[in-house]
C-alpha cells in the first residue's frame, strides 16, 4: 500500500514544483500612471479696479501645505481657479456636471460665482470676491464637486462627490 | 457549555418515563463526553493513514455501507436480521454482533428494508456520498406502530457542526446570490455592498476566513475584499453544505471561520438523456433568470457520462419602499460542462465552468471626501432619490468579474488497500472595477488577474478495525497581477500542506482526530513610495515571506440513544496574512477611507471549541443546538488611525491593518416542531458576542442576533398536484448594540432592529408524466423600510422593499431506455 503510494507522491510533488517554477517568469509591475488625479489648486485674484494700487494675489494649494493669501481690505477681486495639468479646461467642457463651492466667513469675504454652464447654473471657476475689513483672518475652502446628472437648480454642496478641496489662509491687511 | 440545560425543553414534549431515562443517560453522556477531552485519545495521532469519508467524489463506486441492526429500546444487537437493498437487489444478514455490510456501492440514495422476527419491518433511506456507517434501529411488534422517518440528513457524520441546504429548501433559494441562499442556515449571515453584492459570514467571520469549495476545488478569487462576492453560480449546486468553525485540517489553512461546500449532483449513471429547466422572475428589481441543464450517459459506453449547464440572470435597479436605488442592476452569464468516465476501480472527470458577471454599485455611494459621507448620512436618502427610475442599464461604478475553473479529477481503487483520489484545478479570476471618473474613459480603474493552480491527492485507507480515515497532500500556486491601480501588489504564493484525519467508531462513540502541516511562501512585488513623495522616484521592492504552522482537530460524538447525540470538538487553524493585509494601499470610494497594509503582520491562530446536541428523528420535536467559542490570536483587522492620511488628492480618515486577540462566542439553535405531520414550525436562532481583547471592546461589524421562524403546511397528493406547501414566517434581526465603545470607529450608529414578513407557496403540477414545479415566494411583504448593519452601503440608502419571486422548474426526460 505504501509502496504504491510513494512513487505517486514523488511524481505529484515534482509536478507541483514544475508548475510553480515554470510559472515563475520575471514580469515585474510597471508603475501606474494616474492621470486622473487632481493634485493642486491655484487661486489667482486680480483686483477689479487697478486705480487703488492693489496688488494681484495668487496661492497654490497641495495636500499638506497651508498657502496664504494676503488681500487688501474692502477690495473687489476677480478670482480664477486653475488646477494642475490644465484640468480646469476639462471642467469647463463638462460644466453641467461640476460646481465649485467657496466657504469662508462673511466677515472675511463675500464670494459670487461669475461663470455659468449651458443650463445657466453657476460653475465657480470664476468668481468675484469682496474682502472684509482690515485685520480679518480666516480660512477659505474651495471644493470642486462632481455632480454628474445631479446638479440642482439651487447650488447644493452636499450633493455629488468631491474631486478636490483647496484650503487657503486669508489675511486682510 | 452544558447541553443538559436543553432538557426541560425536551421534557415538555416527551413522555414522563422517557424523560427520566433521557435524563439519566444524559448524565452519563455528559460525563463520557467531558472525560474525552481530558483523556488522551488512544492511537489517533499515531496512525499515519486516515481520511474523512466526505470526499467530493462524483462517481464513486467503491463505497461501503455498514452498521448494526439494533433494538431501539434496549440497544441490543439483533443477530440474523435481514437488510435488503432494493435498488441493487442485494441483501445482507447481520452477523453475531448485529453487523451488516454492503460493499462496492456507488454514490446515491438507497433504501434499506430491515426485517426481523418480533420486530416491525422498517425502511430507512440512506444517502451515500462516502463510505458510511449507519445503525438501524427496530421497534418491537408490541409497540404501538409509529412512522419514524430516518433520513440521511438527520444523522450526523461529524462531531463538528455541519448543515446542508438541499432539495426543496435549496430550490426556494434559486435566483438568489450564493451568500443570500446560505442565510437559511443558523449561524450564517451575509456581508453586503448594496443589493447586488453579498458574501457569506459564518459565526461573524468572512472573506479570507471562510473557505469556499466549488465542486471540490478551493475557490480562489479576490476573496479578501468585503465588496467581492463569491464567483459561483448557485444553480450548479444540488447541495450546499456549511461547516461552521475552524476546519483547517481537511481544507487547508485559512478556514478559520468555516467552509462552504458547493456540490453539484453526481453525473448520471443510467443511460439516457435528461435535463432540468429553471425559469424565474421577480418584482422589485424585475429579475429574470433561467438556468438549464442537460445530462446524459452513453448506452454503448456506460461508464461515460456528461453534463452541460448554463445560467442567464439579469436584474435592474432595486426599489426601496420609497425610491429606486440607482445603478443597482446586475447581469450574469455562466456555463459549465462536465464529462466523466467511471468504473468500479478507477475513473476520471473533467469539469470546466465560467462565471461572468457585471454588478452595479449604488451610484450615490461613490464619494470623494469624508465630508461627502457626512452629507450622505445627514441627508438620509440618495440625493437623486426622487428622480431615480427603473432601468436595466448598468453604469459606473460597477464591477466586471469573470472566473474560469478547469478541474480534472481521477480516482483509483487500490485493491483492498483503499482509494486514491487526485484533483487538479486551474482558476483564473479577472476582476475589473469601474469607478466613477472625472473624464470619460472605457478603461477600468482597477484590474486584477489572479491565476491559481491547486492540486490535491487524498488516499482513503480501508477501514482498519474501527478506524477509518485518509491522508492527503495539497498545493496551491498563485500569481496576482494588476493594471491601472496598484491598490493590491503583484504577488506569487506557494502553499503546500500534508494532512491526516482518522475516525474511530465503536458502539455509540465516535472519535475524530486530525493533524495538518502547511507551508506558505509569498513574494510581493511593489513600488515603494519615494521619501520625497515624487512619482518618478519610486523603487521596486520584492519582499518575501515564509509562514508555516500546524492545524489540528480533536472531536468526539456520543450517541445516547433516544435520537439524541452529543458532540464536542476542539479545532485549531491558522491563516497567514494576505497580500492585501500586508501591502494594500489606497482609498475605498464607498467609505472615503484610506486603507493601508502592514508589512509586519504575523499569522492568525484560531482555537475553536464547540459543544453541540442533536435531537433527531422524532415525531414532534427535532433540533440542534451548537455552542461555540472561538479564540483568535493575532486577529487581523483594519483599525482606525488617529491621524488622517494626507494624499495628493485629499485628506482621508486612515485605517491600518493591525493585530489583536479576539474571541467569538455564540450559539446557533435550529428547532423544528411538527404539530401534525403536515404542519410544522421551523425556528432558527443565531447569537454572537465578539470581543477585541486588546482594546477590551466589542469588535466592529459583527452580525447582530437573528431569529428566523416560519410555519409550514404541506398538502399531500391532490389530483394532479403534489408536494404542495404553504409557508409563512419572518425574520427578526435585532439592533447591534455590541459596537465598539472606545473611540469613534463607525461613521453612523448601527441601524435599528427590523422584522421582515416572508411567505412562500408551491406545488408540483403533473401534466401526464411531465411534472412542473411552480412556487412563489415573497420577501419583506410588509414593505418595511430598514437598513442592515452589515451592508456597507447602509450610510446611503434603505434596503429593498417588497419582492415577489416566481419560480418554475421543469425536469426533462429526453429519452428512456
Amino acid at each position: 500500500m505504501k509502496k504504491l503510494f510513494r512513487p505517486y507522491l514523488t511524481a505529484f510533488l515534482l509536478g507541483a514544483l514544475l508548475i510553480s517554477t515554470a510559472s515563475c517568469d520575471d514580469d515585474d509591475p510597471k508603475p501606474v500612471e494616474d492621470s486622473e488625479n487632481i493634485t493642486s489648486m491655484t487661486i489667482s485674484l486680480e483686483p477689479v479696479s487697478t486705480t487703488k494700487g492693489i496688488d494681484p494675489a495668487e496661492a497654490t494649494y497641495t495636500t499638506g501645505t497651508t498657502p496664504t493669501l494676503q488681500l487688501a481690505p474692502n477690495a473687489t477681486y476677480d478670482a480664477t481657479i486653475t488646477f494642475n495639468d490644465n484640468i480646469e479646461a476639462e471642467i469647463n467642457t463638462e460644466a453641467e456636471d461640476h460646481e465649485l463651492f467657496y466657504k469662508a466667513s462673511e466677515d472675511l469675504m463675500i464670494v459670487q460665482k461669475t461663470d455659468f454652464d449651458d443650463n445657466g447654473l453657476p460653475i465657480g471657476l470664476k468668481a468675484r470676491i469682496t474682502t472684509g475689513n482690515s485685520g480679518e483672518t480666516g480660512e477659505l475652502t474651495v471644493t470642486l464637486k462632481h455632480q454628474e446628472g445631479l446638479k440642482p437648480d439651487v447650488s447644493d454642496e452636499t450633493i455629488g462627490s468631491t474631486d478636490f478641496v483647496g484650503k487657503f489662509n486669508v489675511s486682510i491687511q | 457549555m452544558r447541553p443538559s440545560f436543553l432538557l426541560p425543553l425536551f421534557s415538555l414534549l416527551l413522555k414522563p418515563e422517557e424523560v427520566l431515562r433521557t435524563t439519566l443517560s444524559n448524565k452519563n453522556t455528559l460525563y463520557v463526553a467531558l472525560s474525552l477531552l481530558i483523556l488522551p485519545l488512544p492511537d489517533i495521532q499515531a496512525q499515519s493513514l486516515s481520511g474523512p469519508a466526505e470526499t467530493e467524489a462524483v462517481q464513486d463506486c467503491g463505497l461501503t455501507l455498514s452498521g448494526k441492526v439494533l433494538d431501539h429500546d434496549s440497544r441490543e444487537a439483533l443477530v440474523g436480521a435481514t437488510v435488503y437493498l432494493p435498488e441493487l437487489d442485494r441483501a445482507a444478514i447481520t452477523d453475531a454482533y448485529g453487523n451488516y455490510h454492503f460493499h462496492q456501492l456507488c454514490q446515491g440514495t438507497y433504501t434499506l428494508r430491515v426485517t426481523y422476527v418480533g420486530y416491525e419491518a422498517e425502511q430507512f433511506s440512506v444517502k451515500v456520498t462516502g463510505s458510511a456507517t449507519r445503525d438501524l434501529q427496530l421497534h418491537t411488534n408490541a409497540r404501538e406502530l409509529r412512522t419514524v422517518e430516518v433520513t440521511g440528513q438527520h444523522l450526523r457524520a461529524h462531531a463538528q457542526s455541519q448543515q446542508e441546504l438541499t432539495g426543496q429548501e435549496l430550490e426556494q433559494t434559486r435566483g438568489l446570490a450564493l451568500g443570500e441562499a446560505l442565510k437559511g442556515i443558523a449561524g450564517v449571515t451575509t456581508l453586503q455592498t448594496g443589493p447586488t453584492i453579498s458574501k457569506p459570514v459564518i459565526h461573524g467571520m468572512h472573506s479570507n476566513r471562510v473557505l469556499l469549495l466549488n465542486n471540490g476545488v478551493r475557490q480562489e478569487g479576490q476573496q479578501w475584499g468585503t465588496e467581492h462576492a463569491p464567483e459561483i453560480d448557485p444553480f450548479v449546486a444540488s447541495e450546499m453544505k456549511v461547516i461552521k468553525g475552524a476546519a483547517g485540517v481537511r481544507y487547508g489553512a485559512d478556514a478559520i471561520g468555516g467552509v462552504v461546500l458547493v456540490e453539484p449532483k453526481a453525473l448520471p449513471k443510467a443511460p439516457g438523456i435528461s435535463g432540468d429547466l429553471h425559469l424565474l422572475g421577480s418584482t422589485n428589481n424585475r429579475q429574470l433568470a433561467t438556468s438549464a441543464t442537460v445530462e446524459g450517459n452513453f448506452e454503448k459506453t456506460p461508464p461515460l457520462s456528461w453534463r452541460l449547464q448554463g445560467t442567464l440572470r439579469k436584474a435592474g435597479n432595486a426599489k426601496t419602499p420609497d425610491y429606486y436605488l440607482e445603478n443597482t442592476g446586475l447581469r450574469e452569464q455562466n456555463f459549465s460542462a462536465a464529462v466523466g468516465y467511471s468504473k468500479e476501480t478507477y475513473g476520471s472527470e473533467l469539469y470546466y465552468s465560467r462565471f461572468s458577471t457585471d454588478l452595479g454599485i449604488l451610484r450615490e455611494s461613490h464619494i470623494g471626501s469624508p465630508e461627502d459621507l457626512a452629507y450622505a448620512i445627514a441627508r438620509g436618502r440618495p440625493s437623486n432619490a426622487d428622480n431615480a427610475t427603473f432601468t436595466y442599464t448598468i453604469n459606473r461604478p460597477y464591477q466586471h468579474v469573470q472566473h474560469d475553473l478547469l478541474k480534472a479529477k481521477g480516482y483509483w481503487q487500490l485493491g483492498e488497500a483503499g482509494k486514491l483520489e487526485f484533483v487538479y484545478g486551474w482558476q483564473r479570476n479577472l476582476r475589473e472595477e469601474y469607478d466613477v471618473r472625472r473624464t470619460s474613459s472605457p478603461l477600468p480603474s482597477m484590474q486584477l488577474t489572479l491565476n491559481t493552480h491547486t492540486t490535491e491527492a487524498v488516499f482513503a485507507h480501508k477501514p482498519l478495525g474501527n478506524l477509518s480515515g485518509s491522508v492527503g497532500v495539497n498545493t496551491i500556486y498563485q500569481k496576482n497581477t494588476y493594471q491601472y491601480s496598484d491598490f493590491l501588489p503583484y504577488f506569487t504564493g506557494l502553499t503546500a500542506g500534508v494532512f491526516s484525519m482518522e475516525k474511530w467508531e465503536k458502539g455509540r462513540l465516535h472519535l475524530e482526530g486530525g493533524l495538518r502541516y502547511d507551508y506558505k511562501h509569498l513574494q510581493v512585488k511593489k513600488f515603494e513610495q519615494a521619501e520625497d513623495g515624487s512619482e518618478s522616484n519610486r523603487t521596486l521592492i520584492k519582499p518575501t515571506y515564509d509562514f508555516n504552522n500546524v492545524s489540528g482537530i480533536l472531536a468526539a460524538m456520543y450517541d445516547v440513544g433516544y435520537h439524541l447525540t452529543f458532540g464536542l470538538s476542539a479545532t485549531s487553524a491558522w491563516r497567514a496574512p494576505g497580500a492585501n493585509e500586508l501591502f494594500s494601499k489606497g482609498v475605498h470610494h464607498s467609505s472615503a477611507t484610506y486603507e493601508e497594509g502592514n508589512p509586519g503582520l504575523t499569522s492568525e491562530q484560531a482555537y475553536n471549541f464547540e459543544a453541540s446536541v442533536d435531537y433527531f428523528g422524532n415525531q414532534r420535536l427535532n433540533g440542534s443546538l451548537s455552542l461555540y467559542h472561538n479564540y483568535i490570536r493575532n486577529f487581523i483587522y483594519a483599525a482606525p488611525q488617529p491621524e488622517p492620511a494626507e494624499l495628493p488628492q485629499g485628506t482621508f480618515p486612515a485605517n491600518k491593518y493591525t493585530q489583536a486577540d479576539a474571541t467569538f462566542t455564540g450559539a446557533d439553535l435550529s428547532l423544528r416542531y411538527n404539530f401534525t405531520p403536515a404542519l410544522q414550525l421551523d425556528s432558527k436562532t443565531s447569537l454572537l458576542y465578539a470581543r477585541n481583547l486588546d482594546t477590551d471592546d466589542h469588535l466592529i461589524y459583527m452580525p447582530p442576533n437573528r431569529f428566523d421562524n416560519s410555519l409550514r403546511y404541506e398538502v399531500g397528493q391532490r389530483g394532479s398536484f403534489s408536494d404542495t406547501f404553504l409557508s409563512v414566517g419572518g425574520v427578526y434581526v435585532a439592533e447591534q448594540k455590541r459596537v465598539p465603545e472606545k473611540g469613534e470607529q463607525d461613521y453612523a450608529p448601527a441601524p435599528d432592529g427590523y422584522f421582515l414578513l416572508q411567505a412562500s407557496a408551491g406545488t408540483t403540477l403533473h401534466f401526464g408524466s411531465q411534472p412542473v414545479e411552480v412556487s412563489i415566494s415573497g420577501n419583506n411583504l410588509l414593505n418595511t423600510t430598514y437598513r442592515q448593519y452589515l451592508n456597507r452601503l447602509r450610510f446611503y440608502a434603505d434596503e429593498p422593499g417588497r419582492m415577489l419571486m416566481l419560480r418554475l422548474r421543469v425536469p426533462l426526460q429526453f429519452s428512456k431506455s
